[in-house]
Protein backbone atom coordinates (compact mmCIF):
# COMPACT_ATOMS: atom_id res chain seq x y z
CA UNK A 1 0.00 0.00 0.00
CA UNK A 2 1.14 3.09 -1.14
CA UNK A 3 1.60 5.48 1.91
CA UNK A 4 1.08 9.44 0.48
CA UNK A 5 2.43 11.06 3.56
CA UNK A 6 5.80 10.22 2.31
CA UNK A 7 7.94 10.80 -0.28
CA UNK A 8 11.45 9.19 -1.88
CA UNK A 9 13.26 12.28 -3.10
CA UNK A 10 15.58 12.88 -5.55
CA UNK A 11 18.74 12.13 -3.09
CA UNK A 12 17.10 8.57 -2.44
CA UNK A 13 16.04 9.82 1.21
CA UNK A 14 12.63 8.82 2.64
CA UNK A 15 10.94 12.09 4.37
CA UNK A 16 7.63 12.38 6.08
CA UNK A 17 5.16 14.75 4.92
CA UNK A 18 5.09 17.07 7.78
CA UNK A 19 2.98 20.02 6.12
CA UNK A 20 0.72 21.31 3.34
CA UNK A 21 0.51 24.97 2.44
CA UNK A 22 -1.69 26.37 -0.30
CA UNK A 23 -1.30 29.74 -1.45
CA UNK A 24 -2.06 31.20 -4.71
CA UNK A 25 -2.79 28.31 -7.03
CA UNK A 26 0.76 26.49 -5.47
CA UNK A 27 0.80 24.12 -2.90
CA UNK A 28 3.74 23.98 -1.13
CA UNK A 29 5.23 20.59 0.32
CA UNK A 30 7.49 20.22 3.52
CA UNK A 31 9.28 17.23 4.46
CA UNK A 32 11.57 16.02 6.95
CA UNK A 33 14.18 13.01 6.99
CA UNK A 34 12.39 10.64 8.44
CA UNK A 35 15.77 9.45 10.01
CA UNK A 36 16.74 12.83 11.00
CA UNK A 37 13.75 15.17 11.28
CA UNK A 38 16.15 17.97 11.57
CA UNK A 39 16.42 18.05 7.92
CA UNK A 40 13.85 19.69 6.55
CA UNK A 41 12.91 20.95 3.06
CA UNK A 42 10.13 22.50 0.47
CA UNK A 43 8.71 21.29 -2.38
CA UNK A 44 6.08 22.29 -4.51
CA UNK A 45 3.35 20.01 -5.86
CA UNK A 46 2.34 20.04 -9.13
CA UNK A 47 -0.54 17.84 -11.18
CA UNK A 48 -0.46 17.04 -15.04
CA UNK A 49 -2.64 14.74 -16.65
CA UNK A 50 -3.84 12.83 -13.28
CA UNK A 51 -0.27 12.62 -12.00
CA UNK A 52 1.41 14.36 -8.75
CA UNK A 53 4.72 15.59 -9.07
CA UNK A 54 7.41 17.48 -6.95
CA UNK A 55 9.27 20.47 -8.17
CA UNK A 56 12.12 22.31 -6.52
CA UNK A 57 11.29 25.38 -5.63
CA UNK A 58 12.61 28.20 -7.82
CA UNK A 59 14.64 30.46 -6.35
CA UNK A 60 15.84 32.00 -2.75
CA UNK A 61 12.68 34.44 -3.13
CA UNK A 62 10.11 31.43 -3.32
CA UNK A 63 12.18 29.73 -0.67
CA UNK A 64 11.78 32.69 1.80
CA UNK A 65 8.20 32.64 1.04
CA UNK A 66 7.87 28.96 1.81
CA UNK A 67 9.25 29.63 5.31
CA UNK A 68 7.01 32.98 5.63
CA UNK A 69 4.28 30.41 5.35
CA UNK A 70 5.04 28.02 7.47
CA UNK A 71 6.63 30.49 10.42
CA UNK A 72 3.13 32.36 9.72
CA UNK A 73 0.97 29.00 10.77
CA UNK A 74 2.98 27.58 13.25
CA UNK A 75 4.18 31.00 15.43
CA UNK A 76 1.03 31.19 17.05
CA UNK A 77 0.53 27.42 17.78
CA UNK B 1 -12.51 36.60 22.67
CA UNK B 2 -11.53 39.82 20.39
CA UNK B 3 -9.40 40.76 23.66
CA UNK B 4 -7.73 37.93 24.14
CA UNK B 5 -6.48 37.68 20.85
CA UNK B 6 -4.84 41.39 21.23
CA UNK B 7 -3.50 40.72 24.38
CA UNK B 8 -1.78 37.12 23.11
CA UNK B 9 -0.53 39.00 20.55
CA UNK B 10 0.76 41.79 22.45
CA UNK B 11 2.17 39.38 25.00
CA UNK B 12 3.93 37.78 21.43
CA UNK B 13 5.70 40.57 20.97
CA UNK B 14 6.65 41.23 23.85
CA UNK B 15 7.94 37.70 24.14
CA UNK B 16 9.68 38.26 20.69
CA UNK B 17 11.32 41.58 21.54
CA UNK B 18 12.84 39.87 24.52
CA UNK B 19 13.80 37.06 22.82
CA UNK B 20 15.62 39.80 20.41
CA UNK B 21 17.63 41.36 22.95
CA UNK B 22 18.57 37.98 24.92
CA UNK B 23 19.68 36.12 21.06
CA UNK B 24 21.77 38.92 19.72
CA UNK B 25 24.27 36.97 20.78
CA UNK B 26 23.64 34.30 18.24
CA UNK B 27 26.12 34.44 15.72
CA UNK B 28 25.26 35.47 12.11
CA UNK B 29 26.95 32.35 11.15
CA UNK B 30 24.39 29.96 13.25
CA UNK B 31 21.34 31.65 11.84
CA UNK B 32 23.27 31.63 8.08
CA UNK B 33 23.79 27.85 8.39
CA UNK B 34 20.03 26.99 9.25
CA UNK B 35 18.70 29.51 6.41
CA UNK B 36 21.27 28.09 3.79
CA UNK B 37 20.56 24.43 4.21
CA UNK B 38 17.15 24.96 4.05
CA UNK B 39 17.77 26.71 0.97
CA UNK B 40 20.58 23.50 -0.63
CA UNK B 41 17.69 21.06 0.18
CA UNK B 42 14.98 23.40 -1.27
CA UNK B 43 16.00 25.20 -4.42
CA UNK B 44 16.43 23.45 -7.62
CA UNK B 45 17.97 25.99 -10.11
CA UNK B 46 16.12 25.42 -13.53
CA UNK B 47 18.81 23.38 -15.30
CA UNK B 48 18.83 20.59 -12.99
CA UNK B 49 15.42 21.13 -12.24
CA UNK B 50 13.67 17.10 -12.07
CA UNK B 51 9.61 16.99 -11.40
CA UNK B 52 9.41 13.90 -9.41
CA UNK B 53 6.66 11.32 -9.74
CA UNK B 54 4.67 10.33 -6.53
CA UNK B 55 2.09 8.64 -6.37
CA UNK B 56 -1.01 10.59 -5.31
CA UNK B 57 -1.97 13.75 -3.59
CA UNK B 58 0.32 14.03 -0.81
CA UNK B 59 -0.72 13.88 2.72
CA UNK B 60 0.26 15.18 6.13
CA UNK B 61 2.38 12.44 8.32
CA UNK B 62 0.03 11.41 11.19
CA UNK B 63 2.76 12.43 13.31
CA UNK B 64 3.24 15.38 11.51
CA UNK B 65 2.66 17.31 15.08
CA UNK B 66 4.98 15.18 16.87
CA UNK B 67 8.01 15.56 14.72
CA UNK B 68 7.48 19.42 14.63
CA UNK B 69 6.85 20.07 17.94
CA UNK B 70 9.93 17.61 18.47
CA UNK B 71 12.22 19.60 16.05
CA UNK B 72 13.40 22.31 18.58
CA UNK B 73 16.71 23.21 16.52
CA UNK B 74 16.09 22.42 13.39
CA UNK B 75 12.30 23.74 12.18
CA UNK B 76 11.37 24.98 15.13
CA UNK B 77 14.51 26.39 15.74
CA UNK B 78 14.48 27.74 12.03
CA UNK B 79 11.68 29.12 12.60
CA UNK B 80 12.49 31.33 15.88
CA UNK B 81 16.07 31.86 14.02
CA UNK B 82 14.23 33.23 10.79
CA UNK B 83 12.18 35.24 12.93
CA UNK B 84 14.64 36.62 15.06
CA UNK B 85 16.96 37.00 12.35
CA UNK B 86 14.39 39.42 10.59
CA UNK B 87 13.40 40.67 13.94
CA UNK B 88 17.36 41.53 14.49
CA UNK B 89 18.03 43.30 11.21
CA UNK B 90 14.67 45.27 12.07
CA UNK B 91 15.27 46.72 14.81
CA UNK B 92 19.35 47.40 13.32
CA UNK B 93 18.33 49.07 10.60
CA UNK B 94 15.85 51.44 13.36
CA UNK B 95 18.77 51.64 15.61
CA UNK B 96 21.01 53.10 12.38
CA UNK B 97 18.06 55.21 11.15
CA UNK B 98 17.39 56.64 14.11
CA UNK B 99 20.87 57.57 15.05
CA UNK B 100 21.41 59.47 11.60
CA UNK B 101 18.35 61.11 11.92
CA UNK B 102 19.60 62.29 15.28
CA UNK B 103 22.91 63.59 13.90
CA UNK B 104 21.13 65.52 11.58
CA UNK B 105 18.77 67.05 13.20
CA UNK B 106 19.79 67.87 16.73
CA UNK B 107 23.06 69.51 18.23
CA UNK B 108 25.68 67.39 20.06
CA UNK B 109 24.68 69.01 22.92
CA UNK B 110 20.80 68.00 22.33
CA UNK B 111 22.45 64.72 21.33
CA UNK B 112 23.52 63.40 24.27
CA UNK B 113 20.76 64.31 26.23
CA UNK B 114 18.73 62.02 23.99
CA UNK B 115 21.07 59.51 24.08
CA UNK B 116 20.52 59.77 28.20
CA UNK B 117 16.83 58.61 27.71
CA UNK B 118 17.72 54.95 27.07
CA UNK B 119 18.53 54.07 30.78
CA UNK B 120 16.34 50.86 30.54
CA UNK B 121 17.56 48.84 26.99
CA UNK B 122 14.86 46.02 27.35
CA UNK B 123 12.43 48.40 27.35
CA UNK B 124 13.38 50.36 24.16
CA UNK B 125 14.16 46.86 22.53
CA UNK B 126 10.56 46.32 23.05
CA UNK B 127 9.41 49.69 22.65
CA UNK B 128 11.13 49.88 19.08
CA UNK B 129 10.10 46.64 17.95
CA UNK B 130 5.74 47.10 18.50
CA UNK B 131 6.09 50.49 16.88
CA UNK B 132 8.21 49.11 13.30
CA UNK B 133 5.32 46.67 13.83
CA UNK B 134 2.66 49.22 14.33
CA UNK B 135 3.52 51.16 11.42
CA UNK B 136 3.51 47.97 9.34
CA UNK B 137 -0.40 47.45 9.90
CA UNK B 138 -0.49 50.42 9.37
CA UNK B 139 0.63 50.45 5.90
CA UNK B 140 -0.03 46.96 4.64
CA UNK B 141 -3.38 48.52 4.72
CA UNK B 142 -2.89 51.43 2.55
CA UNK B 143 -2.66 48.89 -0.47
CA UNK B 144 0.32 50.24 -1.93
CA UNK B 145 2.48 47.08 -1.50
CA UNK B 146 2.20 43.73 -2.56
CA UNK B 147 2.25 40.44 -0.85
CA UNK B 148 6.20 39.94 -0.75
CA UNK B 149 6.32 43.83 0.71
CA UNK B 150 6.93 45.26 -2.12
CA UNK B 151 5.73 48.93 -3.24
CA UNK B 152 3.94 48.77 -6.09
CA UNK B 153 2.18 52.59 -5.72
CA UNK B 154 4.37 53.82 -8.37
CA UNK B 155 5.71 56.51 -6.15
CA UNK B 156 9.73 57.44 -6.67
CA UNK B 157 11.43 56.68 -3.02
CA UNK B 158 14.59 56.57 -1.89
CA UNK B 159 15.02 53.84 0.23
CA UNK B 160 17.76 54.56 3.55
CA UNK B 161 20.58 51.66 3.19
CA UNK B 162 20.55 48.62 5.47
CA UNK B 163 23.12 46.29 5.97
CA UNK B 164 23.81 44.02 2.75
CA UNK B 165 25.54 41.59 4.24
CA UNK B 166 23.07 40.48 6.37
CA UNK B 167 20.90 37.18 4.90
CA UNK B 168 17.89 38.52 5.88
CA UNK B 169 16.89 41.64 3.53
CA UNK B 170 14.21 44.18 4.30
CA UNK B 171 11.12 44.66 2.02
CA UNK B 172 9.88 48.20 1.06
CA UNK B 173 7.12 48.07 3.45
CA UNK B 174 9.38 47.17 6.64
CA UNK B 175 11.90 49.76 4.83
CA UNK B 176 9.15 52.56 4.93
CA UNK B 177 7.66 51.06 8.80
CA UNK B 178 10.87 51.95 9.67
CA UNK B 179 11.24 55.22 8.43
CA UNK B 180 7.59 56.35 9.88
CA UNK B 181 8.17 54.61 13.25
CA UNK B 182 11.96 56.84 13.69
CA UNK B 183 9.98 60.08 12.07
CA UNK B 184 7.61 59.56 15.03
CA UNK B 185 10.44 59.15 17.53
CA UNK B 186 12.21 62.01 16.07
CA UNK B 187 9.12 64.58 16.92
CA UNK B 188 8.62 62.84 20.27
CA UNK B 189 12.46 64.05 20.62
CA UNK B 190 11.60 67.54 19.54
CA UNK B 191 8.95 68.26 21.96
CA UNK B 192 11.27 66.61 25.07
CA UNK B 193 14.12 69.23 24.10
CA UNK B 194 12.38 72.40 23.61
Amino acid sequence: MIDNSRAVLENGKEYRVIDRIEHENTTYIYLADINNPQDFCARKEIEENNETFLVGLDNKEEADLALKLLVEKHQNN
Amino acid sequence: MEQKNIEQKDELDLTMASWVQEKKMIRDEELAAIQQKFYESSIQSPDKKKRQKVYGKKYIDKEAATLIAKLVIGVAGMIVAFNLGGAITKLDQYNHTLDQKIERIFTLEEQKELKDIYHDPIASVIEAYKSIQTEEDKLEESGKYDYFGRNISGEDKEYLPFDEDSIFTLTEIEQDAIDAATDSKIEEYKRSVK
